[in-house]
């Protein structure tokens, strides 16, 4: 998938989300979902960062079915549907996990250590299950 | 100026310590002054909401410290549904919806859903998470 250039709006952010979870080991980054899209549907301004292990959570063709887990993953091919636009994934993580912007399921934007903190800082509210 | 704070508690009552420490944070929050809009339990956090809990005497009983605490100050406690149902935790009326023979979360626990979690974090000055 396509990466999109790392920019920051001008106004803070409302709600950012960080998945650092892998998707299959717990119900964490399901619950997390779950919690991000109620929150856009009610017209909150949602962002989310995925890191660390939570990078795993974008990676496309992970087929949970096999181990008889509901592949709750597709929902963020929807994320769109919910106005949430700015999802953005750790270049070191990626990396640390030798993966690449072509294993990603959705188009994303690359952030650097240094951009992760002013992301964070930029937000009003972060949550992190 | 008092505050309004959201309080969201995910951590388990049994491998955690977010119950006891959101507990002081809420007393503490109403000892100067502020309040506290709702506290809202998700993940494992939903477990303290079971009415069948029965620690030995001489221990803490974390329910029942959220009970004195919301009828002392006066807020909700609220066990997100989808979370809740899933893990076991339903009261008498889901219970009986999914022809349960029992039910584990009544008063002053509710189940609530996560709209309601949505407008308590949109209408609260801070928000804070205990995992």
């Amino acid at each position: 998938m396509l990466i999109k250039p790392f920019t920051l709006p001008d106004y803070i952010m409302s709600i950012l989300f960080i998945f650092n979870k892998p998707p299959y080991g717990s119900d964490s980054s399901k619950e997390a979902l779950d919690m991000a899209l109620a929150q856009a549907a009610f017209d909150q301004q949602v962002s989310l960062l995925f890191l660390d292990w939570g990078v795993w959570n974008l990676v496309k063709d992970q087929m949970p079915k096999l181990a008889g887990i509901k592949e709750f993953t597709r929902l963020f091919k929807g994320l769109d549907l919910y106005d949430i636009e700015h999802v953005f994934v750790s270049e070191e993580s990626l990396a640390k996990h030798n993966l690449s912007e072509k294993n990603l399921m959705i188009e994303a934007i690359l952030a650097s250590q240094d951009q992760i903190k002013a992301l964070i800082a930029k937000h009003d509210k972060v949550i992190c299950l | 100026m008092s505050k309004s704070f959201a309080i969201l508690v995910t951590g388990s009552p049994f491998s955690s310590q977010a119950h006891s420490s959101a507990q002081g944070f809420v007393d503490a929050v109403y000892q100067l002054g502020h309040k506290v809009s709702t506290v809202f339990f998700y993940g494992d956090g939903v477990y303290v909401a079971n009415r069948l809990l029965n620690p030995a005497n001489d221990e803490q009983h974390l329910g029942r410290n959220w009970q004195t605490l919301s009828n002392q100050y006066n807020f909700p406690l609220q066990a997100c549904v989808s979370v809740a149902n899933k893990r076991g935790m339903l009261n008498q009326e889901d219970s009986e919806l999914a022809n349960l023979d029992a039910f584990t979360v009544s008063t002053p626990f509710e189940i609530a859903g996560l709209g309601a979690w949505a407008e308590a974090v949109a209408n609260a000055d801070k928000t804070l998470h205990f995992a």
